[in-house]
């Protein structure tokens, strides 16, 4: 009897269970008050609401051009990183009403600060988010198959986002006009010369990792390196901490320092081991500009980073007013007049008192 | 109908070893007691664990009641036989209450716990076997003596138609064995169970009146009731020439009543 | 520790009050500032769908909360099952690898940039292909004890960490490498309605089982020999045994990551408390399992902004609720043990 009873009993919860589980299973999220529907740059659709007015920028790239787009009062908080970054506060006063988010900010803190749009550069994070009702897009520095078809990404898809707010589409338009200007006189100019092809090695500095740290394949800069044409060195290691033997197996013909650190890397550069390297022996090393972030993080600065490369990479060749370009866009995006002694400063990769940063 | 019955039963520990066990033949009457004797690593534990089932003979049968030992469930061969070992070290945080119901097993269904009948049954054993005093001890707490005397207790819990003991009085001293053996002893009396216990030490058949099975290169080489096979004439062939009368020793031997 | 049989029985429904009770609590406890109120109106139906608080509660601490539970349960069984059959009280679930291969499987997966439930089933997958590894070296020894068993537990444990280090070598790390890390260290932040429903059957199922055959894991821990003259089935149990701990271990390790300390700590706080028979030892577990996972996840989740990685609290807790323990029962811990 007491096996019947058993039997039973054990039958019973197993079903409930096996039950509640598909219960639960069936239960989708509540989908937000959603209107649009984008596309991210891993080609996911989201549905977001139109016009959001807290956007959670995580992704470090996205901060500063949406800024620069006047959307400034519509995001709720950056990657901590941007905040500490001396400049912000100089270029962007409005940055100290911004909540300083960690990379991977927790979903109840986020509904709390009723954030309509979290902007992440890590598939793992967006889908999480994305699986709790809070609409979430992969907006990073690497493109598949490489960053070539996302230049214009983030600026197309703040139009897309903000159709009825005054002035984004054509501060959009104005910006995505400026960089291909650059782009195209840079192109056309280096087709005609047809100089053979040199390599360039890039130093990653916004942490203090020695030369070896550089980016990537895929990476904006390898695109932007490529269309100066450079042959990218990151792509071919393929690792981003290269050991010192490979790179000076690969033997840079230029060799570029970004980010904060730069000061403290080019010092490295003078030791004996890099004496040999063609960059070294030749003087081709150049440091590269900081704005709301390392210049060849993509952002509102691009153009002139662009500009500004080509100036050092090809100096016969061109002859950009970097320092008025930076004005300018000082100016005409975030209302600050700059002045010339602070353009340098940044263009040098210096803080605002015009010392190095770290 | 024979209590058990091995026929050939042949063993040895994996394929082109030593064999343990050699043609190995014996039988038992329902309700005696037997003596299984031997000297040390002649196989005698080896044996038990064949009798015991677990372990499988290369060659040979066990019958229990003429029942074949390799035809039955695990459950009936629990019905069957209990068995008793030495030691269990690792289970020392088990109190003997709980230890000693779990001889129940066998008799409960799938799903049950232990209820009032089965906890009654126990109490019936521990009392009979005067363990009271240690039926909420943990099994770490108890001396050698006490230890191997509710590892029987179990095995009566059990009850099973057959007990084997491997070595139930080897770790034990002299008036331990003999609690032992006197309990053996009056299980065989009061219950009609058989019993089978291995021993190095012959003393312990005579004290037991058991029937005796020696055992030596893999075989039963003798066997018969105590009084006859424990003499030096018969047990040489296994002890060698110097076993001998404890009378004619210079000095006198100790041994222990017989309650 | 007491073997009172009306004290156990005590203990068991006092802990069925605590769990519901932690439950609530959980719901009620985070990082979103909710009134206890609002939990009560979320059971009653007065908490209007689309506000904040009910999203708080329905999409993000109950799914979240029956998981933690969940995977308590899961691996504070698999562990008390574990040290029993083997018997050797510092085994953990991670006995014969499942956890090191499960978190191969999810790394693999994060590296291929695949999925939320590919990594799941990746690391589900692994976890089991470990243990028949694991296993099948057991048989190439051609010896079932439990010292070889453990041994070959370490030794492709090992092999996964090894692999481990390979993938995390070739992660991104910018990004991939951090995504590996954080779901290595455990988190319940990404845990929605469909892990529920994934878990639950597994480990629910689980725990009818084991409950319903509570008083018969003891004879397994007596060691074959004992367990099968006793009239048990023994290699049919073990089996048993060992496909269902790792059955729970793998789906609670592909769904939250991995969490140390619970499969080892629970049995012996549970142990210290009733004694060792597993009738009342399996349904302490399941209580206690669940309470300390849910307290895990509230800590992990309510002070800070971005979530501690529950492997952290659970270890800090486990290290200290282990040390006690051991203190305690300093004395009674035998050289034969």
């Amino acid at each position: 009897m007491s096996k019947i009873v058993a039997i039973v009993t054990t039958a019973v919860v197993l079903a409930a269970a096996v039950g509640g589980g598909i219960y639960f299973w069936q239960q989708s999220n509540s989908t937000s008050d959603s209107e649009i529907t984008v596309t991210d740059m891993l080609g996911e659709e989201v549905r977001v609401k139109k016009n959001p007015e807290h956007v959670a920028c995580v992704s470090r790239t996205t901060y500063d051009l949406l800024v620069a787009f006047g959307l400034g009062d519509r995001i709720d908080g950056v990657y901590k990183s941007l905040l500490e970054n001396e400049w912000t506060s100089v270029l962007y006063p409005g940055s100290s009403n911004h909540f300083s988010y960690d990379y991977e900010p927790s979903h109840e803190l986020l509904i709390q600060r009723n954030v309509d749009l979290v902007l992440s550069p890590e598939k793992y994070v967006t889908d999480g988010l994305k699986e709790h009702g809070i609409p979430a897009l992969n907006v990073s520095l690497y493109g598949n198959p490489n960053f070539e078809p996302y230049v214009y990404f983030l600026a197309d898809l703040a139009k897309k986002l903000w159709p009825d707010v005054d002035g984004v589409a054509e501060k959009a338009d104005a910006w995505k006009a400026e960089f291909k200007t650059v782009l195209d006189e840079v192109n056309s100019t280096l087709e005609t010369k047809s100089y053979p092809e040199k390599s360039v090695y890039y130093v990653r500095g916004d942490k203090n990792n020695g030369i070896g740290y550089t980016d990537t394949r895929k990476s904006f800069n390898e695109y932007v390196f490529s269309q100066l044409g450079m042959n990218f060195l990151g792509s071919t290691f393929g690792t981003n901490k290269p050991s010192t033997d490979a790179i000076l197996d690969a033997n840079p013909d230029y060799i570029v320092i970004g980010g904060n650190y730069q000061h403290t890397l080019r010092g490295l550069l003078d030791q004996s081991i890099w004496e040999n390297v063609e960059a070294v022996k030749t003087g081709h090393i150049y440091r590269i500009g900081v704005g709301f972030s390392p210049m060849e993080q993509m952002g509102v600065f691009t153009p002139v980073f662009l500009a500004d490369m080509a100036n050092k990479l090809y100096p016969s060749d061109f002859h950009y007013d970097t320092v008025t370009m930076l004005k300018n866009m000082c100016q005409t995006y975030f209302g600050i007049t700059l002045t010339t002694e602070q353009a340098g400063y940044m263009l040098d990769g210096m803080g605002p008192d015009g010392t190095p940063m770290a | 109908m024979k209590a058990i019955e091995l026929e050939d039963v042949t063993f040895s520990y994996g394929k082109g070893k030593r064999k343990v066990l050699d043609g190995v033949g014996l039988s038992c009457e329902p309700g005696t007691v037997n003596a299984l004797i031997g000297l040390n690593g002649c196989g005698k534990t080896t044996l038990i664990k064949v009798m015991a089932g677990l372990e499988k003979p290369l060659v040979g049968t066990v019958r229990y009641y003429g029942r074949d030992l390799s035809e039955l469930t695990f459950r009936e061969r629990a019905s069957v036989l209990a068995y008793v070992r030495q030691n269990y070290g690792s289970l020392s945080d088990y109190s003997v209450k709980d230890y000693l119901l779990f001889g129940t097993a066998n008799k409960l269904d799938l799903f049950d716990v232990p209820g009032k009948g089965e906890k009654e049954a126990v109490r019936e054993i521990v009392m009979r076997f005067g363990i009271t005093h240690l039926y909420d001890k943990k099994l770490g707490e108890l001396s050698g003596g006490e230890r191997q005397i509710v590892s029987i207790c179990s095995a009566m819990v059990q009850d099973s138609k057959v007990v084997l003991l491997d070595e139930p009085c080897s770790a034990l001293d002299i008036v331990n064995q003999n609690k032992v053996l006197t309990i053996l002893n009056s299980i065989a009396k009061d219950s009609e169970k058989t019993i089978l216990f291995s021993t190095h030490n012959p003393n312990h058949a005579l004290y037991t009146e058991a029937n005796v099975f020696l055992l030596g290169s893999g075989k039963i080489i003798d066997s018969g009731p105590a009084e006859e096979i424990i003499t030096p004439d018969r047990l040489k062939p296994i002890y060698g020439e110097g076993i001998c009368y404890s009378k004619d020793q210079p000095y006198n031997e100790i041994s222990f009543a017989r309650r | 520790m007491t073997e009172d049989v009306r004290v156990i029985r005590a203990y068991i429904a006092l802990s069925v009050g605590i769990f519901i009770l932690i439950f609530l609590v959980a719901l009620w406890m985070g990082r979103y500032p909710l009134e206890f109120g609002d939990v009560i109106d979320y059971f009653t139906g007065n908490l209007p769908k689309s506000s904040n608080e009910y999203k708080v509660i329905h999409e993000l601490r109950i799914p979240r909360t029956i998981v933690a539970a969940l995977v308590g349960i899961g691996l504070g069984l698999s562990g008390l099952l574990y040290q029993e059959t083997f018997q050797n009280k510092l085994v953990s679930p991670d006995f014969l690898g499942v956890t090191s291969g499960a978190c191969v499987g999810a790394a693999l997966a994060i590296l291929l940039g695949l999925s939320a439930l590919m990594i799941s089933l990746f690391a589900f997958v692994m976890g089991i292909i470990t243990v028949v590894f694991t296993l099948s070296l057991a048989k190439v020894f051609q010896n079932r004890s439990p010292t070889i068993l453990l041994l070959s537990g370490i030794i492709i444990g090992g092999l996964m960490s090894a692999l481990l280090s390979m993938i995390k070598y070739f992660a991104d790390p910018e990004s991939t490498l951090a995504s590996i890390t954080f779901w290595l260290m455990g988190s319940c932040e990404h845990v929605t309605m469909k892990d529920v429903g994934l878990l639950l059957p597994l480990i629910a199922g689980c725990s009818v089982i084991l409950l319903s055959i509570r008083w018969r894991i003891n004879l397994v821990a007596l060691g074959r020999e004992e367990a099968q003259t006793k009239g048990l089935n023994y290699v049919l149990y073990r089996r048993l045994i060992i496909v269902m701990a790792t059955l729970m271990t793998t789906s609670a390790v592909s769904i939250v990551g991995s969490v140390g300390w619970i499969g080892l700590v629970i049995p012996h706080m549970v142990r210290l408390l009733v004694g060792r028979n597993t009738a009342n030892t399996i349904p302490l577990t399941i209580l206690f399992g669940g309470v300390f996972m849910i307290i895990v996840d509230i800590l992990s989740r309510s002070f800070t902004n971005s979530e501690v990685p529950l492997a952290a609290i659970s270890g800090l807790f486990g290290t200290v609720i282990f040390i006690a323990i051991i203190y305690i029962r300093r004395r009674s811990i035998l050289e034969s043990d």
